[in-house]
């Protein structure tokens, strides 16, 4: 609903302040342009709210996940990566089961935390956030390493990818967790 | 048993980048002169990596492949650069030194490179820009380990695009008499709408699937150009806020001309500056983030975490081309000290946020806007160099030089980018990628620069090779550009005998693959004016008359999109900016692919679109840019 609110108000802003500024040169009406642009000002503020918004329940509701949700898939992470390691070490040829493991990650779990990093950004906050999802980001260069990798059969090269990629994410979820705990 | 290292830069990768490179940019740079725009051959070198590589040499790698696509796309790229700009010093009949040239534009591809290498983590690891071609050639890069049904998709999609596109310029390469597929549908017309109200849709695969790859952040495009062709345009016009020599019913054509190059053009521009100003500014907590990363990367120097180019080799670059730069324009121009450091920081300044500027575009749509920048560029640096009151001719060659540096510096960040955006996707290490391409910058700025020396001394009597007066080679950009200098700074272009006469230049169908539309027919028809304009004075009294730089515009549009940028929507000003600039006919259809993707993740989700919409849209774009590059390779072995 937020959300709505401010596209309209950021689209009447523009239009407003567009037209006042396309009459001939010398005739520019500017303070029709200056209500124009007291529109866009309100639609930020609007659009904050939103965004408040959709780090809650109601992005859940919409079909994405919410920050426990996130939280619980970037915890999950260093898991599922080491016993992949696990089973790498034991069998040093080429698997197409733990390739597939390493596609289903992808695939699914990196592909969930990503579209749902907007959660994530909220929640951390503009200083915090930054940092902490360029360390996942790579983390997850990474881990595409190990898939490319995996799909030219360099075993060796996909090991050492995956184990310096579960560093990453380990560190990133460490932090999540400690941000968590300190929050009332 | 010692374990073979991971194939990624290679002699054969970076030999088989070279060659591709270098073939590709004398193409280009040939056919950008012939045709007006150029291409970039990312895709096109992917799959002849995956042939010599993995097909013929039988070690390919994947990241090995991404690597001979960085450097082949690293070399052509600076085609366009330099063709776009340079050639207008020809065509205004001034010397320069070619040494010069080749200097500053070194200076310009460098600086591209290097002022981008903070802002990786940002638009790639942050903010998650899309660009889409990236997104293609990883797809490409893929394909091998993506399993059957990914690779069909992605074959289908190449094939369709293919077929359609060549059926597309069949007739301009001869092999058909007529035209099977129009490039272009002028739904407007067929509505009855009236014809400034821009309702034409280009047939062009390429845009429908950059607009899906995009998804629903691409949607903000179509919004724009909306706001730009339906809305402001029509109420201008319903407001006669355009000269009165013109009628509507008889010449809403001219009328949207000239209401697309005095408002919606220069508001557009304004907004680019200005929503990419304001980004920086939004943006400082991540910049800043990625600075700290980059110093401590350097600092630890151990090996996993050292993957990108230390932030030293920025700053160093940074001073490098400033001097670079600034010994063009103090050596070309003649001018004092003072007036040349002026120049030189106001165009390094300029290459920089033009290189965030053009990133941004192709993160979020694939278009750049180039020519546009660089003519801003010229615009600025030339009226530093005249404010002295000063011979304007003096100032012309290092503002085009300037111009020749932004146009490289952007294409080398939009390139940069999206090689990087493919290396995050196939998990490359980026300081590989920064490495090589910085080494193999300097070599497509040389080669463009040859070759245009070399045509343009290939012309009856050592002159006149390509301009106006060539019969095959045009260089439309450059032609447009050498207009609006003689026009800025009232000198009088060169008078070339053979030229065409202007109203038959007028009927000339350029025979290009790109669909021509009103905002096209717009531009022509203001060159074909200025062409005429030479021969009648009072004409061209008032052609200057109406070239008035269009400031409040521009102002207004960085007012616009400065408060866009602060929306919490990512790249919001400089989106809109860049809709209001760009031919409506693609961002319409661009609109359709954001719409098509966001029908589909809701009713299939997003996976679904990931998995069956993607390689297919990314076929769409290979295969377009695949009939492109050889239409433009058949060109040249045919003029």
């Amino acid at each position: 609903m937020y959300s709505i609110i401010s596209l309209s108000l950021f689209a009447i802003g523009t239009t407003v302040a567009a037209i006042a500024a396309a009459r001939p040169m010398g005739e520019e009406l500017w303070w029709l342009l200056a209500i124009g642009a007291l529109i866009i000002v309100a639609g930020i503020f609007v659009n904050r709210i939103a965004l408040r918004e959709a780090a809650s329940k109601a992005a859940a509701a919409e079909g994405g996940l919410d920050m426990s949700q996130v939280t619980a898939l970037i915890n999950g992470l260093p898991g599922k990566c080491r016993e992949i390691l696990g089973k790498i070490d034991a069998s040093p040829e080429f698997s197409e089961e733990v390739f597939k493991a390493v596609d289903t990650i992808s695939q699914e779990d990196l592909f969930n935390i990503v579209e749902n990093r907007s959660v994530l950004a909220y929640s951390l906050g503009a200083k915090v956030f930054p940092v902490l999802f360029g360390e996942f980001a790579e983390g997850e260069r990474l881990f595409n390493r190990t898939w490319s990798a995996l799909c030219d059969k360099h075993i060796e090269e996909a090991r050492v990818s995956l184990t310096a990629a579960v560093e990453f994410f380990e560190k990133v979820s460490a932090e999540i967790t400690n941000i968590s705990s300190q929050k009332p | 048993m010692e374990i073979k290292p991971y194939r990624e830069v290679t002699v054969e990768a970076v030999i088989l980048g070279l060659i591709v490179g270098v073939i590709m940019t004398v193409a280009f740079s040939y056919a950008g002169l012939l045709m007006g725009f150029s291409l970039v051959g990312s895709t096109v070198a992917a799959i002849i990596g995956w042939g010599v590589l993995r097909g013929i040499l039988r070690k390919g790698s994947i990241v090995e492949n991404n690597i001979n696509q960085t450097i082949a796309s690293g070399v052509n790229v600076g085609s366009a650069g330099v063709i776009f700009t340079v050639p207008a010093l020809y065509l205004l009949g001034l010397d320069f030194s070619i040494f010069g040239a080749a200097i500053a534009c070194i200076a310009g591809s460098l600086i591209g490179v290097a002022f981008i290498i903070p802002l990786r983590k940002q638009m790639i690891d942050i903010e998650r820009l899309r660009f889409p071609s990236g997104m293609a050639v990883a797809t490409i890069l893929k394909s091998p380990g993506a399993g059957v049904q990914k690779s069909v998709l992605l074959a289908l999609g190449i094939a369709v695009s293919a077929v359609i596109a060549l059926i597309t310029v069949a007739p301009a390469l001869g092999w058909i008499g007529k035209t099977l597929i129009p490039d272009k549908i002028d739904v407007g017309k067929l509505l009855g709408m009236p014809g400034y109200v821009m309702n034409i849709w280009a047939l062009s695969l390429v845009a429908l699937g950059a607009g899906f790859i995009t998804g629903k952040a691409g949607l903000l495009v179509l919004v724009g150009g909306i706001l730009a062709n339906w809305i402001i345009i029509p109420v201008a016009v319903g407001a006669q806020w355009y000269p009165a020599k013109f009628e509507v019913a008889k010449h809403a054509g001219e009328i949207y001309g000239h209401l697309y190059s005095t408002v919606t053009r220069p508001m557009g521009i304004g907004m680019l500056v200005g929503g990419a100003l304001m980004g920086i500014v939004v943006a400082f907590p991540s910049i800043r983030a990625a600075f700290t990363s980059l110093n401590r990367a350097s600092k630890r120097g151990d090996g996993i975490k050292s993957e990108e180019l230390p932030v030293k080799f920025v700053y160093l670059a940074a001073v490098l081309a400033f001097i670079l730069i600034l010994l063009v324009t103090k050596f070309l121009s003649g001018y004092s000290l003072i007036h040349s450091l002026g120049m030189a920081v106001a165009g390094v300044a300029w290459i920089w946020l033009a290189g965030i500027i053009v990133a941004q575009c192709t993160g979020m749509t694939d278009w750049s806007p180039l020519s546009g920048l660089a003519l801003i560029g010229v615009t600025i640096v030339l009226l530093i160099g005249m404010s002295g009151g000063g011979d304007p001719k003096i100032a012309i060659i290092p503002a085009v030089l300037i111009g020749a540096a932004t146009c490289l510096a952007a294409g080398q960040c939009a390139d940069m980018m999206q090689d990087l955006k493919t290396g995050f996707v196939v998990g490359a290490k980026p300081i590989r990628q920064q490495t090589l391409q910085v080494c193999v910058t300097w070599l497509g700025p040389i080669i463009a620069l040859i070759i245009i020396a070399v045509l343009w001394k290939a012309g009856p009597d050592g002159k006149n090779g390509f301009g106006p007066g060539s019969k095959n080679l045009k260089a439309p950009q450059a032609d447009a550009l050498a207009d609006v200098i003689a026009a800025f700074t009232k000198i009088e272009r060169p008078v070339i005998e053979t030229k065409p006469a202007a109203a038959e230049k007028g009927k000339e169908k350029a025979a290009d693959a790109k669909p021509e539309g009103a905002q096209d027919k717009a531009e022509k028809k203001t060159a074909a004016e200025g062409d005429a304009d030479k021969k009648k004075p009072d004409a061209k009294a008032e052609k200057k008359e109406t070239q008035k730089v269009p400031y409040t515009k521009y102002l207004a549009g960085a007012i616009i999109a400065g408060l866009l940028s602060f929306s919490g929507i990512a790249g919001l000003g400089v989106l809109v900016g860049l809709s209001m600039y760009l031919p409506m006919k693609y961002i319409l259809i661009y609109g359709v692919g954001c719409i098509i993707q966001m029908v589909l993740s809701k009713t299939k989700g997003r996976r679904w679109c990931e998995d069956f919409g993607v390689p297919v849209a990314a076929g769409f774009i290979v295969g377009e840019a695949c009939v492109m590059c050889l239409f433009a390779f058949i060109k040249v072995a045919s003029a």
